[in-house]
């Protein structure tokens, strides 16, 4: 087996069905084959039920293949001996923070991942206050978690992540409960994250907004990727993606309808700035 | 006509008497009238989820009064009892409060405590199961076998099978896809229409908000910071992204535009709204 030591996450011919309570199966994962680069920034779109939870969860053993192999740094998945060293690589970050907290005080739920790894506790100290601070929550680190926020305990749970300093972070759909402040911290800490410590990001999402800056775009439907590039690519294909459930930003949306009408103006232009710019560009 | 729905200096501090006291809402002055349908939004921490829990009497106010159809709610045990009747508030996530064996009894839960027929519950709740697109065939079903998406339509019915004069949605729309998300807003608007019920929704998706509502509420550290159409609040773009908040993309476009000199009103917040502004300033350039 060859493992191109550049990629991070390898996935190759993945499939995994889900038994319904009439006995049915459910095929979560067609076939997927995927390779993530180590550093890169990738978000995964898909509507619910498209899959893209169950690739998640791929990603760290928490789900194992039913047929094809994940491999997480050069280690397979289905190997029982690695997965506490493959948790150590790749984090994960659910959707509801509640169910990610386990400690009364914010540091040491944030220090409970670095004390399980049985790190020093000088270090631990360190990379607790170092994580608080880069989402946004050091000046709550004495406070309960149960007294803050959903958007304050999800940075507080990606904090915890962080201090355990994995190569890699899987989100899945970690913006799902907070408002666009929120949103915005959370999303711009992850990338911040990617740019300065490479850390990979893989980030599960149905808002298209958070996906525009990502440097790869997977889209997926049915258990398969049905749409793979760089955002601007992918939202290119406005009818397409609305076939497949999902918007397209409103910037694409507006240049889609303006097209028809008669405009003809760039479907990559993404941002506000790019949107209006060429709005301008047409009526000047 | 009295409003439905009053609040008169209404005030709320968690944690009184502890070093945790803090003030979550202040002075707050609201009034909703029958049939409106207004948006609640703010930042995270700003107040808006202790505010609705004054209206249906689940919090008792620090200081200050709400008032249901001109009536104190606390004035007596039988005001705060019919007031809980009368506003129906649907939390977050309510999915994660169906207990019951059926679909069907779950929804029913409310009604039953209501002391109305068995003829009147059975209507209601298929009547309200109607309105959120749960097919009748579900309701034998236990709720746990839903979709998440279909169970928070149950917990919604089961809001409204108590026939609310004012529905409260706090975050109807949260963590479901933008199908799901849209098909709930459409529920909720049909269910407007039909009735002559006083909805209140609290969301956080500007998008969602400025296509739904008559009003928009805007909370900002525990006080409302403003109260007015969509298009006069989402004019007040910079205002509102200072209090943590975003103003829709269309409207950002609109204004980013005039900027650039073109003469665009910038309380748009549809993508038809500014689309047609576009296409008659292309028209007109053309025929001139």
């Amino acid at each position: 087996m060859e493992i191109n030591m550049s990629d991070i996450i390898k996935i190759e011919n993945l499939t995994y069905a889900y038994v319904t309570e009439e006995g049915k199966n459910a095929v979560a994962l067609d076939h997927i084959n995927l390779s993530i680069k180590e550093g890169s920034f990738v978000a995964v779109l898909g509507h619910n039920g498209s899959g893209k939870s169950t690739l998640a969860k791929h990603m760290n053993a928490i789900l194992l293949p039913e047929g094809g192999k994940v491999y997480v740094a050069g280690m397979d998945t289905s190997d029982e001996n690695l997965v506490i060293e493959i948790r150590r690589q790749v984090g994960m970050v659910f959707q509801n923070p509640d169910n990610q907290m386990v400690a009364n005080v914010v540091e040491e739920d944030v220090a409970f991942g670095p004390e399980n790894l049985g790190i020093d506790p000088n270090e631990i100290r360190r990379r607790v206050d170092d994580a608080l601070r880069q989402v946004g929550m050091y000046e709550y680190r004495t406070h309960a978690p149960h007294l803050l926020s959903g958007g304050q305990k999800q940075r507080i749970a990606i904090a915890g992540i962080i201090a355990m300093r994995p190569r890699c972070i899987v989100l899945d759909e970690p913006t799902a409960m907070l408002d666009p402040m929120g949103r915005e911290e959370v999303i711009s800490t992850i990338h911040e994250l990617n740019r300065k410590n490479g850390i990979t990001v893989v980030l599960i999402t149905h808002h298209m907004k958070e996906t525009i800056d990502a440097d790869r775009l997977l889209v997926m439907k049915d258990g398969r990727i049905v749409a793979d590039g760089a955002p601007c690519e992918v939202f290119k294909n406005v009818r397409e993606l609305k076939e497949v459930g999902l918007d397209v930003p409103d910037t694409t949306e507006l240049i889609f309808q303006l097209n028809e009408e008669g405009f003809n103006l760039p479907l990559e232009a993404l941002t506000v700035e790019e949107c209006a710019s060429a709005i301008y560009a047409v009526l000047s | 006509m009295v409003p439905i729905i009053k609040t008169e200096g209404l005030c709320h501090r968690y944690s009184v008497g502890t070093p945790f006291e803090r003030a979550a809402i202040e002075d707050i002055d609201f009034e909703a009238k029958r049939g409106e349908f207004i948006g609640v939004i703010g930042h995270t921490g700003s107040g808006k989820s202790t505010f609705i829990q004054h209206l249906n009497g689940l919090l008792k106010p620090t200081a200050g009064r709400v008032y249901y159809e001109g009536r104190d709610i606390w004035e007596s045990k039988a005001a705060t009892r019919e007031t809980r009747f009368k506003v129906g508030i649907v939390f977050q996530y309510p999915e994660y409060q169906l207990f019951e064996e059926t679909v069907y009894k779950d929804i029913a839960f409310g009604p039953k405590n209501m002391k109305i027929s068995d003829d009147e519950i059975d209507m209601r709740v298929r009547e309200a199961a109607e309105f959120v697109g749960i097919d009748s065939e579900l309701l034998e079903r236990s709720p746990f076998d839903l979709s998440g998406g279909q169970k928070r339509r149950v917990a919604i019915a089961g809001v409204i099978a108590m026939g609310p004069s004012v529905l409260i949605l706090d975050e109807p729309g949260a963590g479901l896809d933008p199908r799901g998300r849209e098909s709930i807003l459409e529920n909720i608007k049909r269910y407007h229409e039909a009735t002559d019920a006083t909805v209140i929704m609290v969301t956080h998706s500007m998008e969602e908000i400025a296509s739904a509502v008559d009003r928009i509420v805007v909370f900002n550290r525990g006080r409302i910071a403003m109260n007015g159409t969509p298009g006069e609040v989402f004019s007040r773009g910079e205002e509102l992204e200072d209090m943590g908040l975003s103003v829709p993309e269309v409207t950002r476009i609109a204004k980013r535009l005039r900027e650039l000199g073109l003469p665009v009103d910038t309380s748009v917040y549809t993508i038809e709204q500014l689309k047609s502004i576009l296409l008659s300033l292309k028209g007109g350039g053309r025929g001139a």
